[in-house]
C-alpha cells in the first residue's frame, strides 16, 4: 500500500500517482478506511490524507476539514470493512480522474457505491480538492 | 392530530447513506412521523405528533455516531 506521509514533499507521491494512478487511488481510499479501523483519531485520519485547506464536493454537498472530521465519527461507528475497485484512472500534473466502486460494510449493511472522482493532490500525496459523483446501487443485509 | 417540527444541525451528515442512517434512527422514536434531511446545510427537520425531547433525539443520533444541536431558527420559505 502506498504510504501517504504528511511530511513527504519531494514529489515522490505524485510520481507514484503518475506511474499507477489506479493503485494510487485505491491505496488512498483503502488507507483512509484502514486508519479509521485502526482507531486513529478523527482529526489524525483527515489530516494524514487531506491538506488543511481541502475542499471536497460529493454529489453537490461541500465538505471542508471540519465537516469531514465530523463525518469520521459515524463512519468509524458503523464501518466494519471496506475495499475499493478502481476500474480506470488517469493522471495529469497534480490531478487524477477515476471511476471506482467502494464496497463497504456499514451498520451491518453491505453498501456498494459507484463513484466518478476528479481530484487534485499535493506533492506529499494528500488530497487538496475533489469532486465526486456517486450512486449507491445495491444494499443488502450483511 | 397535533404535530410539531423540531430542527437540528447535524454536521457529520454529508451523503445519502448518512441521510438514511439518521432517518432510520429517528423514525424509530415514538411520535416521529417524518424526517426531512437537508444534506447541503447539514440540517434535519423532525415532524412528530408530539414534542420529542432534544436529549432523546441526541441520544438516538449519538448511537449511530452523529452529534446534533437544536436549531430553533426555521429555514426561510423559498416561495
Amino acid at each position: 500500500m502506498t504510504n501517504i506521509n504528511r511530511t513527504g514533499g519531494s514529489g515522490e507521491r505524485l510520481a507514484e500517482m503518475h506511474a499507477d494512478p489506479a493503485r494510487f487511488i485505491r491505496d488512498f481510499y483503502e488507507g483512509i478506511s484502514h486508519a479509521i479501523l485502526s482507531n486513529d483519531s478523527d482529526a489524525d485520519v483527515v489530516d494524514r490524507f487531506h491538506t488543511p485547506d481541502m475542499v471536497q464536493v460529493a454529489d453537490g454537498v461541500t465538505m471542508d476539514r471540519d465537516r469531514l472530521i465530523a463525518h469520521m465519527r459515524p463512519v468509524r461507528k458503523g464501518l466494519s470493512r471496506s475495499r475499493v475497485e478502481v476500474h480506470e484512472a488517469i493522471a495529469a500534473d497534480d490531478a487524477v480522474a477515476a471511476r471506482l466502486t467502494i464496497h463497504a460494510e456499514l451498520n451491518r449493511q453491505v453498501i456498494v457505491t459507484d463513484a466518478h472522482f476528479f481530484g487534485r493532490f499535493a506533492v506529499d500525496g494528500r488530497l487538496r480538492s475533489a469532486h465526486q459523483f456517486t450512486k449507491t446501487r445495491k444494499q443488502a443485509t450483511a | 392530530m397535533t404535530s410539531a417540527t423540531e430542527r437540528y444541525i447535524v454536521p457529520g451528515m454529508v451523503c445519502r447513506n448518512c441521510a438514511d442512517t439518521v432517518t432510520e434512527a429517528l423514525t424509530a422514536l415514538d411520535g416521529v412521523r417524518e424526517v426531512l434531511v437537508d444534506l447541503d446545510a447539514g440540517e434535519i427537520a423532525i415532524e412528530a405528533t408530539t414534542h420529542v425531547a432534544p436529549e432523546t433525539v441526541q441520544r438516538a443520533l449519538d448511537a449511530v455516531g452523529y452529534a446534533a444541536t437544536p436549531n430553533p431558527s426555521p429555514q426561510p420559505d423559498p416561495s
